[in-house]
C-alpha cells in the first residue's frame, strides 16, 4: 500500500484531497481555510463595513430542481467529491471470509451478490513449503537492491512521476483525472487493507532475520501487495480512460510489474503477493472503469490461491469468470459516473 | 524430465551452436529477420581449399572477402563467413572447427582494396565500440593541422550511421557490411576536417565512450604524463564493433567481429608499416590455453605478418567475481558447485567446464535448477535439457570436437534468460541457488577440472540486459571482511586465480594487467585477471606486464578524453591499462620498425618495476610494474 494511502486512511479519508489541493492542482493562490490570517479576517471585514451600504435582502438562488444530482458534484471541492464517490463504491461492496479464502464481492440494490475477487492462503499442511520457497525467492530477487535503489524509493508513493513519464499525463491541467485516479487509489486502499486484515500474513522479515529489507516493512500484512493492486488498477483505469490509452496499455502493465517486483527487491514482499495484488487491482479496475462507463457492467472475477511462484509479471492471472450484469439506473450513484465523465472531458 | 536432441551422435557442432540450434535460435534471430548467422572458421587446410570445397558442395555460404580477398590471404587457416542457420550442418563436414558468432542482417560481397597511405611511422588500430574520430586529441601536425590522424573508421553496425553530416559514411561495394569512413584525401572528396568528421557522428552520444577511452589513452594527444602533455603522430585506424556485440556478452560475437576487424586494420595499415591493434575486450569462460579459435586465429595472422603486427589485450576485469572454480575428484567421488543465477537477467548465462582430455568419459555432470529440477548428462549422449527444444529453460552438452591441439574438451551449460523485457512470452530460467554436481565415474583421479562462468554483465550506461552470475563457496574469503584483499584459499574450490580473460592466453599476444597508484604501492588493481593458465608449453602464465588502471583507492580510473571535445571522464579496468602499452609499443616500433615480438617482450620486462614485498604471484603481475 502506498504511504499517501496510508496516511490519508490514518487521517479519516480526508487527507488525500487536501494533499492534491496541495499540489497547486487547482491553480489557488489563496491559502487553505485552516491557514486562513487574522489580518484577512479584519482587512475583509473593515472592507464590508466600509462599502455595503444599504443591505439588499432579496433571494436570487432558485430552488434545487432535485435532491442527489450528480451536476453538484462540479461545485463541491475536490476532497468532497472524493467523500461522496468512495461512500458509493463502498457501500456497493461487501467482504466475506469463508475456510482459507476471501471474497471480494458486488451488492446489488437487491441484495444479490456477485464475486469480484478471491485471494486464499495455502491450507495449513503446505503452509511452510510455500513460504520456504517464496523467502528463497526474496533472497534471490534481494540481488538486485542496488540496481533497483532509487526506483524502490520514489515508487513509495504513488507512481505519478511513472504514469507521467508514459502516458504525458499532465495534471497540472488535467485536475480531474487527478482526481479520479486518487479516487481509484482510495478504493484499491480500502479494499486491500480489507484483505491485508483477513489474510493476516507476515512479511519476508518476520520469515527470516537474513531479509533485512531496505526500507521500513509496513504495519500491514503482506498479502496482497497493496502497491501491486494499486499499480496494475491504475495501469488498466489509464488504459481505459486515456483516447490513446489501448497504446499505452503494454507499457503501464510492464510498469505495475516492475513496481510490484521493486517491492519484492526490497524485500517487504513475497512474489506471490505481487501477483495476488495483480489479479485483485486488475478485477477492482475492470469492476471500477465499468461502474463508471458503458451501459453493461463487465469484469472477470479472478481467483487467486496462494502458491510458491515467482513473479515476473509477463502474464495476466488466470481470467477466471466473466460477470456481466446490468447496472440498475442510477447504481452505484451517479456521482462516481460524474467524476469519470469530467476527466474523460479533459481528454477530448 | 530429460530430453535427448534429436541428434545423438557426436556432432562437431560448437556447443553453443548446438544449443542455439536446439532453441531455435530463441536468443539470436529478431522476430522476421533473416536467419543468417555469422560463424568464425578453422579450415582443414586453408581457406582456398575451403572455397573449392564449398563450391563442390553447393553450401550457400559468403566467406569473408577479407579471407578470399586474394592468393596471399586465401593461404590462411582462419576465416569467417555468413551462412543460413539451415546449412550449418552442411558446412560442418567441410571445416576442423567452426564458431557461432552475432546473428547479421546482411553480408554482402566485399572486395576491399590496400588504403591510400599517410606518411607515419607506425600504425595504431583499435578495435572497440566507437571512437571519437574528429576528437581534437587525435588532431595531426603540419599538413594535418585541423585534421584527423584517425584516416579509416570501418563501423561494423549494420544500420546506416545516423549523422548529422552521414555523406562521408560510405558502403560502396568494396565494403560487405557497416559502413566505412576516411579522412584521407581522395580524388573526390576533399580530406575533412575535424569539425566536419565530428558531423558525422551518430546523433546521440553518451559523454563517455569505452572506445574515445582506450584510442585516446593509445595515440590521443594531450594526455598527462609526469606533468608533461604528450603528443602522438602516429596514424590511427579505428573498428567499430556492432552495438550488438558489444552488448552481448557471450564472448562468441566477439570472435567473428574482432577477427574482421584485425583483417581490416591490417588490410588499411599496408603490410610494410608496423601496427600495434589494441583490443581491449575480452571474455571470461574458455579453455584458457590458448586454443581458442580466436586466440589461434590471432596468432596465426600475427605470424603471418612476420614481426610487423602486434596484438595488445587486457587481462580481464574478473579476478573477484566468483567465476572460477576448481576442482580435483579423487575416484567415484562427486563433488558440488554451488551456484547463484540473479534474476532478471535477460540474456543467457553459460556456465563452461573444462575436463581434461581423454578424461570426458569418466565425468558425469548432473545440473539442478533452483526448484530441484535435473538435468544429467555423460560424454557422447547429445544435448539434455528440462523441456525440449525451444521450450528448454536449460540444458548440457559434452563437446564432442574441439579441434586438434587442445588440452581439455567442454561441457556447455546453458540457462535461458531470467527475466524479460520482450518478447512476453519468453521462456525463462528459474533465478537462485542452482548445484552443478560433478562425479568421477571411474577408479582414476580427475585433477584439474575448471569451470568458468562466461561474462554476462551490463556495460556502464547501456540498458540493463545481462546480469552476472557467480559462484558461492563458504571457503571462498571475500574481500570487504578485510582490510587487504583476501588470498585464495587453497581448499576453496572458488579460486580468483585463473580469472583471465579468456581470449588472452594465445602465444604472440601482449596482454596487461592493471595497477593502482604509484609503482612503489606495488598495487595490483583488485580486479586485474591474472593465471595460471593452461599453455601447452607453458610458455604463457598470465599477463605480460601491468600498466595504470586507477589512479589512487580513492580516484578509481583514469582521467580519459570523453566524446565530447572537452569532456573529461574517469574510467578503469585493464581495457584503460593495455592502450597505454599499445602507444608504448607503437613508439619504439616507429623508432625501429625492425623490432621482433622478443625484442618488445625484453624492452617491456626491462622497463618494469618486478614485485618485490607485497606477495603477488607473477601469473598475475607478469613482469611487474610499468611506468607508463
Amino acid at each position: 500500500m502506498s504511504q499517501t494511502m496510508g496516511a490519508m486512511g490514518a487521517m479519516g479519508a480526508s487527507g488525500a484531497m487536501g494533499a492534491a489541493g496541495a499540489m497547486g492542482a487547482m491553480g489557488a493562490t489563496l491559502p487553505e481555510s485552516a491557514e486562513w490570517p487574522p489580518l484577512f479576517v479584519d482587512a475583509l471585514n473593515k472592507t464590508r463595513g466600509g462599502i455595503v451600504d444599504p443591505l439588499d435582502l432579496t433571494v436570487h438562488v432558485p430552488p434545487p430542481s432535485d435532491l442527489d444530482n450528480a451536476a453538484a458534484m462540479a461545485r463541491w471541492a475536490p476532497g468532497v467529491r472524493q467523500h461522496v464517490a468512495l461512500f458509493e463504491l463502498i457501500s456497493a461492496l461487501s467482504f466475506e471470509t469463508s475456510g482459507r479464502q476471501s471474497t471480494l464481492q458486488h451488492r446489488a440494490p437487491d441484495g444479490t451478490l456477485t464475486d469480484i475477487v478471491t485471494l486464499g492462503l495455502p491450507s495449513k499442511a503446505n503452509w511452510t513449503a510455500v513460504w520456504t520457497g517464496q523467502i528463497a525467492k526474496v533472497m534471490s530477487w534481494a540481488e538486485l537492491r542496488e540496481d533497483r535503489a532509487s526506483e524502490i524509493l520514489t515508487q513509495l508513493t504513488p507512481q505519478y512521476m511513472f504514469w507521467n513519464a508514459i502516458a504525458h499525463l499532465d495534471l497540472q491541467m488535467r485536475p480531474k483525472t487527478l482526481q479520479l485516479i486518487e479516487l481509484a487509489l482510495a478504493l484499491a486502499s480500502f479494499v486491500e487493507t480489507r484483505f491485508k486484515h483477513a489474510m493476516a500474513c507476515p512479511r519476508p522479515i518476520d520469515f527470516s532475520p537474513e531479509i533485512q529489507p531496505i526500507i521500513p516493512t509496513p504495519a500491514h500484512g503482506s498479502f496482497p501487495s497493496g502497491h501491486a493492486t494499486e499499480a496494475f488498477m491504475v495501469a488498466h483505469l489509464l488504459t481505459k480512460l486515456l483516447p490513446h490509452g489501448a497504446r499505452l496499455a503494454d507499457q503501464l502493465q510492464r510498469l505495475a510489474a516492475r513496481t510490484s517486483i521493486n517491492r519484492t527487491v526490497a524485500g517487504v514482499h513475497f512474489p506471490v503477493d505481487s501477483a495476488a495484488g495483480q489479479a485483485l487491482g486488475q478485477s477492482l479496475g475492470e469492476y471500477f472503469t465499468g461502474a463508471c462507463t458503458g451501459p453493461k457492467w463487465k469484469w472477470h472475477a479472478r481467483v487467486l490461491l496462494a502458491t510458491d511462484v515467482d513473479f515476473v509479471g509477463d502474464t495476466l492471472p488466470p481470467a477466471g469468470s466473466e460477470v456481466v450484469i446490468s447496472r440498475p439506473s442510477g447504481y452505484p450513484k451517479s456521482v462516481v459516473r460524474w467524476s469519470w465523465a469530467a476527466a474523460k472531458a479533459e481528454w477530448s | 524430465m530429460n530430453v535427448a536432441a534429436p541428434d545423438q551422435s557426436p556432432t562437431r557442432l560448437d556447443p553453443y551452436l548446438a544449443w542455439a540450434e536446439y532453441t531455435g535460435y530463441r536468443d539470436y534471430f529478431q522476430p522476421g529477420a533473416p536467419r543468417t548467422i555469422a560463424v568464425a572458421i578453422k579450415c582443414k587446410t586453408d581457406v582456398a581449399d575451403l572455397l573449392v570445397e564449398i563450391e563442390r558442395a553447393k553450401v550457400k555460404i559468403a566467406i569473408s572477402p577479407l579471407y578470399s580477398l586474394n592468393d596471399v590471404v586465401q593461404r590462411g587457416r582462419f576465416c569467417t563467413a555468413s551462412v543460413e542457420a539451415a546449412d550449418v550442418h552442411r558446412l560442418l563436414p567441410l571445416v576442423e572447427r567452426l564458431e557461432l558468432g552475432t546473428a547479421i542482417d546482411t553480408r554482402a560481397p566485399f572486395d576491399l582494396v590496400e588504403g591510400q597511405r599517410r606518411k607515419a611511422r607506425s600504425v595504431v588500430g583499435v578495435i572497440d565500440d566507437f571512437v571519437a574520430f574528429g576528437h581534437p586529441s587525435f588532431e595531426g601536425k603540419g599538413p594535418l593541422k585541423g585534421r584527423s590522424r584517425v584516416s579509416y573508421v570501418w563501423s561494423q553496425d549494420l544500420a546506416r550511421p545516423a549523422a548529422i553530416n552521414p555523406a562521408l559514411w560510405t558502403a560502396p561495394s568494396s565494403l560487405g557490411y557497416g559502413y566505412e569512413l576516411s579522412s584521407v584525401s581522395g580524388a573526390v572528396v576533399p580530406a575533412p576536417d575535424l569539425a566536419a568528421l565530428r558531423r558525422a557522428y551518430p546523433t546521440a552520444l553518451e559523454r563517455r565512450g569505452h572506445g574515445t577511452a582506450t584510442a585516446y589513452l593509445a595515440a590521443g594527444n594531450g594526455r598527462l604524463r609526469g606533468g608533461l602533455l604528450e603528443e602522438s603522430d602516429v596514424d590511427i585506424v579505428a573498428v567499430h564493433l556492432p552495438r550488438r556485440t558489444v552488448a552481448d556478452t557471450s564472448g562468441g560475437s566477439l570472435t567473428v567481429q574482432a577477427l574482421d576487424g584485425m583483417h581490416y586494420i591490417v588490410r588499411r595499415a599496408g603490410f610494410g608499416m608496423p601496427i600495434v591493434v589494441n583490443l581491449s575486450y575480452g571474455a571470461m569462460a574458455g579453455p584458457h590455453d590458448g586454443s581458442s579459435l580466436l586466440e589461434q586465429a590471432i596468432d596465426e595472422l600475427i605470424e603471418t605478418m612476420e614481426g610487423r603486427l602486434t596484438v595488445v589485450l587486457p587481462a580481464g576485469n574478473a579476478y573477484q567475481l566468483q567465476a572460477h572454480a576448481r576442482i580435483d575428484l579423487p575416484p567415484a567421488a562427486t563433488d558440488v558447485l554451488h551456484w547463484r543465477v540473479p534474476p532478471d537477467s535477460q540474456t543467457p548465462t553459460f556456465l563452461e567446464l573444462w575436463v581434461p582430455m581423454g578424461r570426458e568419459s569418466d565425468l558425469q555432470v548432473e545440473v539442478i535448477d533452483p526448484k530441484n529440477v535435473s538435468v544429467s548428462v555423460v560424454s557422447g549422449k547429445g544435448l539434455q535439457s528440462d523441456a525440449p527444444g525451444p521450450r528448454a529453460t536449460f540444458g548440457a552438452i559434452f563437446a564432442s570436437h574441439l579441434g586438434k591441439g587442445g588440452l581439455q574438451t567442454k561441457v556447455l551449460i546453458a540457462l535461458a534468460p531470467t527475466g524479460a523485457v520482450v518478447p512476453r512470452s519468453k521462456v525463462l530460467a528459474r533465478h537462485g541457488l542452482w548445484r552443478v554436481i560433478l562425479t568421477n565415474r571411474s577408479a582414476h583421479r580427475i585433477d584439474g577440472l575448471h569451470a568458468w562462468i562466461e561474462r554476462n554483465d551490463s556495460l556502464r550506461g547501456r540498458p540493463h540486459r545481462g546480469i552476472q552470475s557467480y559462484f558461492v563457496d563458504s571457503a571462498y574469503k571475500r574481500n570487504g571482511q578485510q582490510p587487504g584483499e583476501a588470498p585464495d584459499n587453497p581448499a576453496a574450490r572458488v579460486q580468483r586465480a585463473g580469472s583471465y580473460n579468456s581470449i588472452a592466453s594465445g602465444l604472440h599476444t601482449v596482454v596487461i594487467g592493471g595497477y593502482t597508484g604509484r609503482i612503489e604501492d606495488e598495487h595490483v588493481s583488485a580486479y586485474s585477471g591474472g593465471g595460471p593458465l593452461r599453455t601447452p608449453t607453458g610458455q604463457r602464465k598470465g599477463p605480460e606486464t601491468l600498466a595504470p588502471s586507477d589512479e589512487s583507492r580513492q580516484l578509481p580510473g583514469l582521467r580519459v578524453a570523453g566524446n565530447g571535445g572537452a569532456d573529461t571522464v574517469r574510467v578503469n579496468g585493464t581495457s584503460v591499462a593495455a592502450p597505454q602499452v599499445t602507444r608504448l609499443i607503437a613508439a619504439w616500433c616507429a623508432d625501429d620498425p625492425t623490432l621482433t615480438l622478443a625484442d618488445i617482450r625484453q624492452r617491456l620486462e626491462d622497463a618494469s618495476w618486478p614485485s618485490t614485498t607485497k606477495g603477488y604471484n607473477t601469473y598475475r603481475t607478469g613482469y611487474g610494474w610499468l611506468d607508463c
